[in-house]
């Protein structure tokens, strides 16, 4: 029944698409990463329609689960571009991951970003302004390094969540990692089920793990920052 | 898009929603008592039961749901078969264990692990002193327990346990994969029924989103109703 020796088989054989997992997970982290800084301008900053706007977005990704959003992107979306006028016929499987997985993340992300950026004492902006930064400055040299320790533990679990969410993308039709599992099972004649999937999971805990141990190193160089623990002087 | 279908995969649709409701709680409930149980043998290190619970633990958090639930419904139903059979004399085949059991032995193994760190780290925000205090006052250990370390540590668990629940909700959806009924599988139903994708998937869309907002407000109510609560009795 069950053949320790099938999973070693299996793993070299999923490498690739695990290779292409871990450029979807840093894409869409990247991507909703620069996207949600925007987002969280507007609502630090109140802006009147947008932040409401950007409010409501985030009140529906929250409840929203990811493999309904996948649909909404993938069966949805090009009806409704179709109306404007954008053809999606030759867009790829990625690109409507890739579109779902910002939509929920960017939001998700603005919403780790700006209570860290409020958690940063109001004296710091008064202090930057005092010796005369501009206000674009003061957000590079004093706000943002502060900003980081705080989030980057938040930033972490996102991260993760969305290695998470990659999971979904067989039900697409994208060869993942499950969908490579699929297709190994199929060459299997449906014998080596267990052993296939036992395989995805170890991949996925090794690039759940590998998140961690990134942030981890992340975490420690801007601990520096951090107030609390005193900002260290290079003599 | 049609009006009147969308209305139709709408009240369709909404015919789920106690079921999942109430399977989320089903497996939330016996979940953190699964994850109270396993928090309890981290916390005293127990041999090999407790390095048993953090490997679980560690899979359980590393693993996307969908895999973990791929998982059991490869391995489970062999097992209970391989069992019934060899002890029960049963002429069992792995085929015939209903797939609600495997949907709620994977959902129950994720939400322990997940709720024995939250558990976990609850009983210990609990400081040491009022451990100390019971004793002092001639209390036993299970005493001290049950009437000052729990209720304490169950203020700090209960926001994380709700959120879960909402967590819970979401991660249902993918029980459509195994052929249980839920809100995402309503919606494929309806969906394959009358061939329309969006008006399906737009309405399941809506029902999410009117849980999301209902649930997040009972959340933000009982957070003002627990923070009044705390002000009197710390």
């Amino acid at each position: 029944m069950f053949e320790l020796f099938k999973v070693v088989e299996f793993f070299p054989k999923m490498l690739e698409t695990f290779v292409y997992t871990i450029w979807v997970v840093i894409g869409s982290v990247f991507i909703s990463f620069a996207l949600a800084v925007p987002i969280a301008v507007i609502r630090i900053k109140k802006i009147p329609l947008i932040s409401q706007f950007c409010e409501v977005w985030l009140s529906f990704i929250r409840s929203m689960p990811g493999i309904l959003e996948l649909f909404l992107a993938y069966f949805v979306l090009p009806g409704m571009l179709d109306k404007v006028g954008i053809d999606t016929s030759d867009w790829s499987g990625t690109t409507f991951v890739l579109i779902a997985m910002v939509f929920h993340y960017a939001p998700f992300i603005s919403e780790i970003l700006r209570p860290a950026y409020l958690s940063v004492d109001i004296g710091q902006h008064e202090a930057a302004a005092s010796i005369g930064l501009t206000g674009f400055q003061t957000f590079v040299k004093i706000i943002a390094p502060q900003t980081l320790p705080v989030a980057l533990p938040l930033l972490c679990n996102a991260a993760i969540d969305t290695v998470k969410d990659t999971s979904l993308l067989f039900t697409i039709g994208v060869i993942d990692l499950m969908g490579k599992a699929d297709l190994i099972i199929a060459d299997s004649y449906g014998m080596s089920k267990m052993e296939a999937y036992l395989t995805v999971a170890i991949y996925y805990w090794i690039l759940t793990v590998g998140v961690i141990a990134i942030f981890r190193q992340w975490e420690k160089y801007f601990k520096k920052y951090k107030l609390s623990t005193g900002i260290k002087l290079k003599s | 898009m049609y009006p009147d279908i969308l209305i139709g995969a709408f009240w369709a649709i909404l015919e789920a929603v106690p079921t999942t409701l109430l399977m989320a709680l089903i497996i939330l409930a016996s979940g953190i008592s699964l994850g109270a149980l396993f928090a309890f043998v981290r916390i005293k290190k127990t041999k090999v039961l407790s390095q048993f619970v953090s490997v679980l633990v560690a899979y359980v958090r590393g693993t996307p749901m969908i895999v973990q639930l791929f998982l059991v419904n490869y391995s489970l139903p062999n097992l209970i078969a391989w069992f019934s059979n060899s002890f029960l004399g049963t002429d069992m085949k792995p085929f015939d264990v209903s797939s609600l059991i495997v949907i709620y032995f994977a959902y129950i193994l994720n939400t322990s692990g997940y709720q024995c760190e939250v558990i976990r780290g609850a009983l210990q925000s609990v400081e040491h002193g009022q451990m100390e205090a019971g004793y002092s006052i001639g209390m036993t250990e299970w005493q001290t327990m049950m009437r000052i370390i729990f209720p304490q540590a169950l203020a700090v668990a209960i926001p994380s346990f709700l959120s879960y629940y909402m967590s819970l909700i979401k991660l249902l959806s993918l029980a459509f994969t195994l052929q249980v009924i839920d809100i995402m599988a309503a919606s494929k139903l309806y969906s394959a029924l009358t061939d329309r994708y969006t008006e399906s998937y737009v309405a399941a869309a809506l029902v999410y989103w009117i849980i999301g907002i209902g649930l997040t407000f009972i959340f933000n109510k009982w957070e003002i109703f627990s923070k009044k609560k705390l002000g009197v009795s710390v």
